[in-house]
């Protein structure tokens, strides 16, 4: 066990320079969606949930430590701090380079949400424009609406040379549309080195989390039923792993629900490019562009989902499938956990455990 | 050629045969290991017997298989792509190091622990290793050719790729050199090169600055030479000419269909070697596992399993045997992604360069490349993904629990007084 969380020390080194890699490139992300959609930064709607979420595995990691701490100084004395933090290291490490990863999907799966944003502003726009058309049309039905529609909304400027401009100005959301699929791209790409330098760590985590649950509950279960009280050692490290237990599985949640959120706005992302498709705002009715340009996107989606999951190593889609998968098999193992303890109980005739 | 060889092995694993037929009648009377056993002892036979006849049945389709192989090089060339077969080879001389060092040590060993030198007869496990040779060999085969293809696929992507950033480098460029009036000064291009980053990140936005090098050194061998000259009068890529590139992403496109036909040539070649192949990786691995735990609780192993009497052999034997299946998985896996990540690199393409007639092409033949995808099953029982090895590796695990558990309950049943292992016992020291 303690093997795992070294492999994981050692890829924290190795992986450093991968990791200011990543960090480079969000961070030019980030400016890329600011200066294009002109977003106001709205992490401030978000920090609430993380702070949330940050002081809710803060408690249970301290719960964690400070159980492990009492027991141990109860236990050993005065050399309690080397021996708690020897043992409630690797955990530490371990949902540390997790943490990371989380980080790194929060910022993805932010530059996701704004994106949507901005593709939702389109959206509006559209309407918007269909109206203008609408009344256009009543008036004079044979003009293109390109023209006609500029006038309109102009309506007190010059027409024929501020075309570029007024076709800007009012909707001016359309134009950065290619820098939009464009960011989208590289944030699938970012996601994809991501996921990439992390899937070992991840895949060694879920290991460990998944045995570490699973002798967690069956320890915990037996002390409760069976043999509590009798000795306290083990009663300690039933609740301690039972207690770390706890806060891996938070940890593993945390990251299986941001790697579903990143999918969800990447794909919502797309479903929203076919709804401004369909709305056939203004822009798209003179230009074919536009709609090539849609059409491409929505495909090069289809590709990149053929393409790319969140997973580890290709062996697990880090989905709420994963969940589903792992509790029924943590439920299997617990069963046959359980099974072999009271066979043994049956046919010992005895009501104790040997220690 | 492939047929002589064939018939000669043919004839070694005749062979080896009465080895195993020895073997069986010595292993022990229990139901179980009598089972697992008369199944694993005829598993490397059938294995090896079933490769060969399926090498000779295709033949023909391999020598095909070679030709259009040769055509897809050909043509990859003429699109100055060269793929260089060094890392091919490199890597089929190590896979066969291996296969050959591990049959070797694991012959020797056993024939060092468990055999009686004297005795002419237990020569005849040297014999035994060689049907499980001869099929490890097949699936170099396999393996090889496989990564010839991901080769391929990868050429095709990291030139897709490249032209994207050629293209994007060169815009910038360009743009810096109308800024600073300087067209016609050829060799200078570096020093302005030189001072890009901080013009641009003074001037315009702080945007990513593309790692500035020369594009001598950024392009690798795989470009075409267009590109290769920093002259500005060739500075008229490809991409900017729309006809041109055309008829390149189509040829593209074309040769990637090739590819992933002959990936599926591949895998119908091989598909049931790789169903036998799992499925002896499997119960070999199982039984290895379950022997070397009754040999851990002191039990009897039958004479067939000694090998799990010594812990250095059957873990050298679990790591060759799982090796050898999961490289194929994983290569397969790579294939299978590789073929995919082509659509996306496409469409990338179409981002950087933004035309109208662009998108048009390039909807057109990412649709085509949606529906053609390659994916290597093992018979259509299963994917070769490494989601099977994920659930391939629960039921190692849970068989085994079983198994054990049977195990336990036996001894109990024989000896209530004894005092045997509880799972709570054995998991506190690794606390």
């Amino acid at each position: 066990m303690f093997m795992f969380f070294w492999s994981f020390v050692l890829n924290l080194m190795k992986r450093r320079f991968y990791i200011d890699f990543d960090r480079a490139i969000d961070d030019i992300k980030h400016e890329l969606v600011k200066c294009n959609p002109k977003l106001a930064l709205k992490q401030v709607k978000n920090r609430k949930v993380k702070i949330a979420t940050a002081i809710a595995v803060g408690v249970v990691f301290s719960t964690g430590m400070i159980f492990d701490g009492y027991n141990m100084f109860q236990m050993l004395g005065i050399t309690f701090p080397f021996v708690s933090i020897a043992y409630g290291f690797p955990f530490w490490i371990g949902c540390l380079v997790q943490i990371q990863f989380i980080a790194f999907i929060n910022v993805v799966a932010e530059h996701f949400e704004w994106l949507n944003e901005v593709l939702e502003q389109i959206c509006e726009e559209c309407d918007k424009q269909k109206s203008y058309k609408f009344k256009l049309f009543d008036i004079q039905t044979d003009f293109i609406q390109k023209s006609t529609l500029k006038k309109l909304e102009v309506g007190k400027k010059p027409k024929e040379q501020e075309k570029q401009e007024e076709d800007d100005e009012p909707q001016h959301t359309e134009r950065y549309l290619v820098n939009v699929f464009r960011i989208h791209n590289r944030l699938y790409q970012t996601g994809v080195v991501i996921n990439r330098a992390y899937a070992v760590q991840i895949v060694s985590y879920m290991t460990v989390a998944f045995v570490i649950i699973v002798f967690g509950i069956f320890l915990e279960t037996k002390v409760i039923f069976l043999v509590g009280g009798i000795n306290k050692y083990l009663d300690y490290m039933a609740h301690s792993y039972a207690l770390w237990a706890l806060s891996l599985s938070i940890v593993a949640y945390i990251v299986l629900r941001l790697c579903c959120r990143v999918q969800r706005e990447a794909k919502r992302s797309a479903l929203l490019v076919h709804e401004i498709m369909q709305r056939k705002p203004a822009f798209m009715l003179g230009n074919d562009i536009y709609y090539n340009r849609m059409k491409c996107f929505t495909l090069q989606y289809l590709h990149w989902e053929n393409y790319f999951h969140f997973n580890g190593l290709g062996l697990f889609r880090l989905d709420y499938t994963f969940i589903f998968s792992a509790i029924s098999a943590a439920t299997s193992y617990l069963i046959v956990l359980l099974q072999f303890d009271l066979t043994s109980e049956i046919t010992k005739h005895e009501g104790k455990l040997d220690d | 050629m492939m047929r002589v060889r064939s018939w000669h092995i043919g004839i070694l694993s005749w062979l080896a045969l009465p080895k195993y037929l020895l073997g069986r009648t010595v292993c022990c009377k229990g139901t179980l290991t009598t089972a697992i056993g008369i199944f694993i002892t005829y598993m490397t036979p059938t294995m090896m017997i079933s490769d060969l006849l399926i090498g000779i049945v295709n033949q023909h389709k391999l020598i095909s298989f070679f030709d259009r192989f040769k055509k897809v090089d050909e043509r990859l060339a003429r699109e100055s792509i060269r793929c260089c077969n060094n890392a091919l080879t490199l890597r089929i001389r190590a896979l066969l190091a291996v296969t050959f060092l591990g049959e070797c040590i694991l012959a020797i060993l056993s024939f060092y622990f468990f055999h009686d030198p004297r005795n002419l007869e237990s020569l005849l496990v040297f014999v035994a290793a060689i049907p499980t040779l001869v099929t490890t060999i097949e699936k170099v085969w396999f393996a090889s050719l496989l990564f010839a293809l991901k080769e391929r696929f990868e050429a095709v992507n990291t030139y897709l790729d490249q032209t994207v950033d050629n293209y994007v480098q060169k815009n910038r460029i360009n743009e810096m050199l109308n800024d600073s009036d300087s067209w016609d000064l050829g060799y200078l291009h570096k020093e302005i090169f030189m001072k890009n980053p901080q013009y641009v990140s003074s001037v315009k936005k702080p945007n990513k600055i593309i790692p500035v090098v020369p594009w001598d050194e950024t392009i690798p061998v795989k470009v075409y030479n267009e590109e290769k000259k920093p002259n500005p009068e060739q500075k008229e890529s490809d991409l900017n000419d729309t006809l041109k590139m055309e008829v390149r992403l189509n040829g593209f496109c074309q040769i990637h269909d090739e590819i992933c036909e002959l990936g599926k040539l591949l895998n119908r070649m091989w598909s049931l070697q790789m169903l036998l192949l799992m499925a002896y990786g499997f119960m070999s691995i199982t039984a290895q596992f379950y022997f070397l735990y009754c040999n851990i609780v002191n039990q009897n192993i039958p004479v067939l399993f000694r090998s799990a009497r010594n812990v250095v052999i059957s873990s050298i034997f679990i790591v060759y045997t799982a090796g050898k299946c999961v490289y194929v998985i994983y290569l397969s896996w790579q294939t299978k992604l590789e073929a995919r990540k082509t659509g996306v690199c496409y469409h990338k393409i179409a981002n950087a360069v933004d035309e109208n007639n662009f998108y048009e092409i390039i909807n057109h033949l990412s649709l085509k490349l949606l529906n053609h995808t390659v994916n290597f099953t093992a018979c259509g029982f299963f994917d070769l993904d490494m989601t099977t090895l994920y659930s391939v590796t629960g039921a190692i695990t849970s068989y085994l629990i079983i198994l054990i558990q049977f195990n336990l309950a036996a001894h109990r049943t024989k000896r209530p007084d004894n005092n045997s292992l509880i799972t709570t016992t054995s998991t506190q020291p690794t606390l």
